[in-house]
């Protein structure tokens, strides 16, 4: 099964252009979708979850138009948004039940009480299923997310910025669980963390003001560049006067000290040294063509 | 610190919208309200100017209603800005003071809040400068005229509501503890409202009325349209007291909320022991072998979703702590509003009866079930975007129609909570009353299956106004909108069919007698017509409802359109296919079937008659001299048949060529007379022209032959005739045709005549000695004098049918009874017909049947009234003459109209006043004893003795009937509770003065439709001269009225017959009594400064008063002018009532001639007095009657 996305456009009153002409194919696996903040991510992919109309273009997942079958399309959907709340007072366990009767997992009570416990064992809040969700912390909230996303065994798992807001340790626990359901089905993870998108996936595209800017795997992007990043440290008066013209990929700094990285097709001069591409550099070498 | 919370918060609602918009809104409501007539705000219907003083306070102490919930909006936002846009962490964190920015903070959005009010005087203004050149309706713009009410109700009332929204809205941040905050005032305004108009709680309803509006309505209740017109806001104590009362409070609950208050935030504690929780399990590694879910491909039941839903709504809504003491206060409400509310007009209470119950409850609900309707339809419909579970639950495959459904339901079950809490509580109210018969159906019925039915259609679109707005607040103000909309628009725009109103349904009265019967057909119809509507309205929310990112409705629509499968279309189409049918068959019962006319189209004809038709007032017509009628009664389809045969005579000296005949609209009138022919049938204005091929010589005689026939069929937008029902047919006379041009048929409304450009007409013509061709004629008929009356009158074999006289025989033909009756004495032509299911009581006095025809649930009077006929019988007959039937009949009859009717030897009397009035109180007025005794008074007085057909007619029959039964009351039940009586008479006849449209009438030239005057004034006027003069000597005159005129005329007797032999009467020192009694409108200002007593040696007490007397005159308009005083009047002491009772006996009763001023005076008394005072027993006509008695000090 695949999704194959066509020319797909929507620009919101006001004028600002969301998707440009988006064209996609997403094959099972975990796919990632990266982008600054505000490129459009959601916006897509609010879509694919029947959330949001497009202007025009079409989405297709197996034989379902997404545009169109949307009662089609949820029934085998998981969806968790980059922001959800929830009903205050109600424990993880009643929430995911009604989750479970909206979503039509399971034929009867006995059946939904069966996956709702399975489901909540498997993201580890068992102890704590009876607690109000409203209460739990940010990475305890996600996990319920996650949960409520695969009740039914979507076909489509859609997590929209999944991490943000947690810390390192709740982020690697959610992501193993997230490349675990992801072998069979198709997983699209929207971020603007490109660490995460190198370490789990093994397609990927790039959007950038609603306009598509890559799409391959990141091996291939990682590919593109090579032989043409070039990195040094300097001082911080060096970078400011930027007495060369190669355009800038990125300025971290190492020990009090910037560290910059460069695009150049050939050597540069300044003193800058060959340095093997990663996907952060793809990433921005992208956004400054753009 | 105040400073800048001051000015900051000023400057933030000015820069808003939404105060321009209150501002808006109130100033267009009050200026429709003062500018055009079809738009009414308050009890303000009266002669006084447009623009009244008076009208304009009451309209500010009113808008206090309305403002109040704009305030509370201004003062909840103020206080609870920070922290429902989450800027307390930001500004708490600054070094404020508190008491700084509480105060700042407030006083800002005080000085916003009182804005809107200003919209009254900016509307009447506005209203006076657009149509202001009539000086008869609209005086002089005072500045002090509208700045006093605004001192005085908007700033106090204002700061009151804003003290306990702001209160707890900073204390405990939520705001729905604010709305319950305006719900409690709004119970102590409800309370003190209802509590308002009995006597004996005058000054409780002044001190707990928030708004101010009670203790100003009772002093003010006595002013006369010139007060209206000119009078300030007065100072009273209570008024006073109230308003200190009010900012006292205010300041009380501020400064308590301000110590509360800490700008802490809250709820840190919990927040962090869950989290500590979690960091201590949260080192367990994930399982790493993953047990696999027994997951099939989802297969949603439609059902599965919707209970699932369905559970979390309700837990969500009917289960939260909101709806819980929103539930509890209803029912504290309801149940404190029943235990005031019982209080009949005389301070008397009826049997708690289920549908009376049931009318009890809904006026202390008033608008709560709406407004839950409102509130709660936005939290269901806002419920997932405002937890933000909205893009979760949308990308769930649960179809729309489950969450809609879900919703629908959840609200049904949080209605019936309500209206199931009430019914217990009024259940509980029948125990605790010893009233034991409860019909459980009968509120089931009403409450839940009608009313619901009302809110259920609110609620279905209250969620399309939430669905189609952008957020909550806007779908609040739309459903608002809508709702104002839908009850305005249609009125403005004349269009009086149901079927454009929605959730429109005809009313209906509940009576024991029928239930509902006569208006189920057309109550099922309009539901289910508006049922189907109800069906396409909850499809468009379905199909309308946003599923997570919020689009406008448009785009929603555009989206729908295109996703819709043919199926979709099937349920809509359905309903929408069965609403237009149904609403085609309703627009074809209602408007062809029968007729739809709206108040205009009525009053315009009402306009045409009298253009076309005036000109033949006074042309010879026949008289009826005598009818015999052939009447079938069919109950179970509410219509009858009646046969009528008359003889007409000429009793004029001129032939008579042409006959015109009024008819009945919505009957079918035939009419034949042998040589007439029609001439013209004026089918719209409902009156045919005959011409005789012979003309009537004078003295000649005629026979005629009509048929009436009721056009019962189908379903009517209102159910137009309810006088033929399933139980408790009652109809009179005058369905049948009638001659001449009928005075009653013109527009007699003032404002509406010269709002139509007619000349105005005094509905009498005026009292003079010599009357002349005016004589000719008496008041209530205007072709008939003296006729004999025979009946056959048939109905179904279950019930008993009541026709005027005697019953001559009665048989059973064809499955149904028929009863024959003979008038024993020819009699007014003017009499009843009745049919139902009775049991009868009967007794005997003389060679009298006295019967009284009852509903058999309603025996509790029945005995008392059958004792009335009998004392009233022998009274009238000894002091009066004697009485001419054969029979006396008290016949109930359905609540359809709430009055008591005397007609020839038959006196219907309805259902809902002495039927179920419950006198088991010692103390109580026996009501039920007054108006049958004068019922029977009018026996003599209107149907032996009639005025004739000019101002003061009704002087010679209502007010002797009034006298009569007065003299009953005293007979049975002596002074004490005549001096009650006359309090509550006194009441009314003061209260009624200001609400004169027309000119107050002195008693000897009253108009016919002026009850207060030959009712109360009359009563007061004939009982003060009796007390003066001796009974013996009214009696005496009353006598030699009916021995001159009983069965006489024409040429009928006028007031006159009555003021000359009253006057001959009179010694000479009280002939001041009959000038101003009757000719004159006079008042007294009489009251007791000082009352004190000292006890003797002998155990008695000497009693010391000083008293101040003046007397008045007053004009037509209410005018008045102290004259000089030099009447008898009573001065004396009442000991203290004895436990349970409510007033004590009299100690001392003296007369003493008084000039104006002041007088002191002793006296001695047996007993420990209690209260002493010039007119004691309230018999003089006195503008303030409570100052007249003073609580003595005992020294």
């Amino acid at each position: 099964m695949q999704l194959t996305i066509q020319s797909l456009s929507k620009t919101y009153p006001g004028g600002i252009r969301a998707l440009d002409n988006v064209s996609l194919t997403i094959p099972t696996g975990m796919f990632g979708l990266l982008g600054p903040n505000g490129a459009g991510k959601s916006t897509l992919m609010r879509i694919l979850a029947t959330l949001q109309t497009a202007d025009s273009g079409s989405a297709l997942l197996g034989g379902i138009d997404i545009l169109k079958d949307r009662v089609e399309l949820r029934k085998i959907l998981g969806y968790l948004p980059q922001e959800f709340g929830v009903y205050p007072r109600v424990s993880a366990v009643r929430l995911l039940t009604h989750l479970a009767a909206l979503k039509g997992v399971g034929s009867n009570a006995r059946d939904r009480k069966l996956v709702v416990e399975t489901l909540l064992e498997r993201v580890n809040l068992s102890s704590f299923r009876n607690k109000a969700v409203s209460t739990y912390s940010g990475g305890m909230r996600q996990r319920f997310g996650i949960a409520q996303a695969l009740l039914g065994d979507p076909q489509l798992l859609i997590v929209d910025e999944p991490t943000a807001g947690l810390d390192p340790g709740e982020r690697n626990r959610f992501y193993n669980l997230l490349a675990e359901v992801g072998e069979n089905i198709i997983v699209i993870l929207s971020t603007h963390i490109v660490q995460d998108v190198k370490e789990l996936c093994k397609n990927m595209a790039i959007i950038h003001c609603g306009k598509l800017l890559f799409h391959g795997s990141p091996s291939d992007a990682e590919q593109q560049l090579s032989g043409r990043v070039w990195a040094r440290t300097m001082t911080k008066k060096e970078l400011v006067e930027r007495p060369w013209q190669y355009p800038i990929l990125s300025t971290k700094l190492v020990a009090g000290s910037p560290y910059v990285r460069i695009y150049s097709e050939s050597e540069p001069d300044h003193g800058f040294r060959p340095s093997e591409p990663d996907l952060e550099d793809v990433f921005f070498s992208f956004l400054s063509r753009a | 610190m105040f400073r800048e919370f001051f000015r900051f918060e000023i400057g933030y609602w000015l820069r808003g919208w939404m105060i321009y918009v209150f501002i808006a809104a109130i100033a267009i409501m009050f200026g429709l309200a003062a500018g055009s007539d079809s738009v009414q705000i308050g009890a303000a219907t009266s002669s006084a100017h447009k623009n009244a003083p008076y009208t304009v306070a009451l309209w500010y102490a009113t808008a206090g209603v309305l403002t109040c919930f704009m305030a509370a909006a201004i003062y909840d936002s103020s206080a609870s800005r920070d922290f429902s846009n989450k800027m307390s962490d930001l500004l708490f964190s600054k070094p404020l003071g508190k008491w700084g920015f509480l105060t700042g903070r407030f006083a800002g959005a005080s000085v916003i809040a009182i804005l809107p009010a200003l919209g009254i005087s900016l509307g009447v203004l506005a209203a006076h400068a657009v149509n202001g050149s009539d000086t008869e309706r609209w005086g002089q713009d005072y500045f002090w005229h509208h700045w006093q009410p605004f001192l005085v109700f908007v700033i106090p009332n204002t700061l009151l509501f804003g003290s306990i929204v702001f209160a707890i809205a900073s204390v405990t941040r939520n705001t729905l503890y604010s709305f319950l905050g305006v719900l409690l005032v709004f119970i102590c305004y409800a309370i003190s409202q209802t509590i308002a108009g009995a006597l004996d709680y005058e000054v409780l309803a002044s001190l707990i009325d928030p708004f101010g509006l009670a203790p100003y309505a009772i002093a003010s209740k006595y002013w006369t349209v010139a007060e209206r017109n000119s009078l300030p806001i007065p100072w009273t104590p209570l008024l006073i007291g109230n308003r200190v009362i009010c900012l006292g409070v205010s300041l009380v609950i501020f400064w308590v909320a301000g110590s509360l208050f800490s700008f802490e935030a809250r709820g840190q504690r919990r927040t962090k022991k869950s989290l500590l929780v979690e960091e201590k399990s949260e080192g367990v590694e994930l399982p790493t072998q993953m047990q696999s879910v027994p997951i099939r491909i989802p297969s949603p039941s439609w059902f599965t979703q919707w209970y699932s839903l369905l559970r979390s709504d309700l837990r969500a809504v009917v289960g939260s702590a909101t709806f819980i003491v929103i539930l509890l206060f209803c029912m504290l409400n309801t149940g404190v509003n029943l235990f005031l509310s019982g209080l009949s007009g005389y301070g008397n209470y009826y049997f708690p009866v289920t549908y009376d119950m049931v009318e009890r409850i809904l006026g202390s609900l008033v608008i709560l079930p709406v407004a839950l309707a409102t509130y709660f339809g936005g939290v269901l419909v806002w419920r997932d975007r405002e937890s933000r579970m909205h893009e979760i639950i949308g990308a769930t495959p649960a179809p729309n129609s489950v969450f809609v459904l879900s919703r629908l339901a959840t609200m049904v079950v949080l209605l019936f909570a309500v209206l199931v809490g009430a019914i217990a509580i009024g259940c509980l109210y029948q125990w605790i009353y010893g009233y034991y018969r409860f019909q459980v159906g009968v509120y089931v019925l009403l409450l839940l299956v009608l009313f619901g039915s009302n809110m259920l259609f609110l609620t279905v679109a209250s969620f399309l106004a939430q669905t189609l707005a952008p957020n909550k607040y806007a779908g609040y103000a739309f459903l608002i909108l809508f709702i104002i909309l839908n009850t305005q628009l249609w009125l403005w725009l004349k269009w009086e069919t149901l079927l454009v109103r929605f959730g429109a349904m005809p009313d209906y009265t509940y009576s024991d007698m029928f239930g509902i019967a006569p208006y189920l057909p057309s109550r099922i119809w309009f539901a289910t017509y508006w049922g189907a509507v109800a069906i396409v309205v909850l499809w468009l929310c379905t199909v309308l409802m946003p599923r997570g990112a919020a689009s406008g409705w448009i785009s929603r629509l555009k989206e729908a359109w295109c996703s819709l499968h043919t199926r979709d279309w099937l349920i809509p189409g359905m309903a929408a296919v069965a609403a237009s049918g149904i609403g085609g068959w309703l627009g074809y019962n209602t408007m062809v079937l029968n007729t739809l006319l709206g108040s205009t189209e009525r009053e315009k004809r009402r306009m045409e008659y009298e253009t076309k038709y005036q000109h033949l007032e006074g042309t010879p017509q026949p008289r009826i001299e005598s009818i015999q009628y052939a009447i079938d009664l069919f109950p179970e389809t509410r219509n009858m048949v009646m046969k009528g045969k008359q003889v007409i005579a000429n009793k004029s000296d001129q032939p008579i060529e042409l006959l015109y005949l009024n008819v009945m609209p919505n009957y079918e009138t035939t009419i034949e007379i042998a040589g007439a022919l029609l001439q013209e049938d004026d089918d719209r204005l409902s009156m045919r022209t005959y011409r005789l091929d012979s003309p009537m010589q004078p003295a000649e005689s005629r026979e005629m032959t009509f048929t009436v026939k009721s056009k019962t069929r189908g379903i009517e937008n209102e159910v137009s005739d309810a006088s033929l029902v399933q139980n408790g047919t009652f109809f009179n006379n005058f369905v049948a045709p009638s001659f001449g041009f009928s005075l009653n048929r013109r527009l007699i409304d003032p404002q509406r005549r010269k709002a139509n450009g007619l000349p105005e007409i005094e509905p009498l013509p005026e009292l003079t000695r010599d009357c002349g061709e005016f004589c000719m004629n008496h008041y209530i008929s205007e072709d008939s004098d003296w006729v004999n009356i025979e009946s056959i009158i048939s109905t179904s074999s279950d019930q008993i049918a009541i026709a005027p006289g005697t019953l001559v025989e009665s048989w059973t033909e064809n499955g149904r009874s028929y009863y024959r009756y003979k008038v024993d004495h020819p009699s007014l032509n003017f009499y009843s017909f009745i049919s139902a299911r009775y049991e009868v009581k009967r007794d005997k006095v003389g060679d009298v049947d006295t019967e009284v025809y009852y509903h058999k649930e309603h025996r509790w009077n029945v005995d008392k009234m059958s004792k009335a006929i009998s004392d009233t019988l022998e009274y009238c007959s000894k002091n009066f003459g004697p009485y001419k039937h054969k029979q006396a009949r008290i016949i109930e009859f359905p609540r359809v109209a709430s009055f008591a009717q005397a007609f020839p030897g038959t006196m219907p009397y309805s259902e809902s006043i002495g039927f179920i009035a419950n006198l088991e109180r010692p103390d109580d007025i026996d009501m039920v004893t007054y108006v049958v005794a004068h019922e029977m008074g009018h026996q003599w007085w209107a149907h032996q003795v009639i005025g004739a057909r000019m101002q003061g007619a009704t002087l010679l029959s209502e007010t002797l009937a009034q006298y009569t039964a007065l003299m009953i009351m005293r007979q049975n039940y002596g002074d004490d509770m005549i001096h009650k009586f006359m309090r509550y008479e006194m009441d009314r006849y003061l209260r009624a003065r200001g609400f004169e449209r027309r000119k107050e009438r002195s008693l000897m030239s009253v108009e016919f439709d002026q009850g207060y005057i030959h009712y109360q004034k009359g009563g007061i006027a004939l009982y003060y001269l009796a007390e003066m003069i001796g009974e013996a000597r009214v009696n005496a005159v009353l006598k030699s009225i009916i021995e001159q005129y009983a069965y006489k005329g024409p040429p009928y007797p006028n007031a006159y017959a009555l003021i000359d032999r009253l006057r001959e009467q009179t010694p000479p020192e009280l002939q001041y009594l009959i000038r101003d009694l009757f000719e004159e409108i006079t008042l007294f200002g009489n009251r007791t400064l000082e009352a004190s007593a000292t006890q003797t040696d002998d155990a008695k007490y000497l009693v010391k008063i000083e008293i101040e007397c003046r007397k008045y005159k007053a004009d037509a308009t209410g005018n008045e002018s102290e004259v000089e005083m030099n009447d008898f009047v009573e001065i004396g002491a009442f000991s203290a009532p004895e436990s349970g009772k409510r007033y004590g006996k009299i100690l001392h009763r003296q007369r003493v001639q008084l000039t104006q001023g002041k007088h002191e005076f002793e006296f001695l008394v047996d007993e420990r007095p209690q209260k002493a005072g010039v007119d004691p027993r309230n018999l003089l006509i006195d503008r303030v009657p409570d100052d007249n008695l003073k609580k003595i000090v005992i020294k």
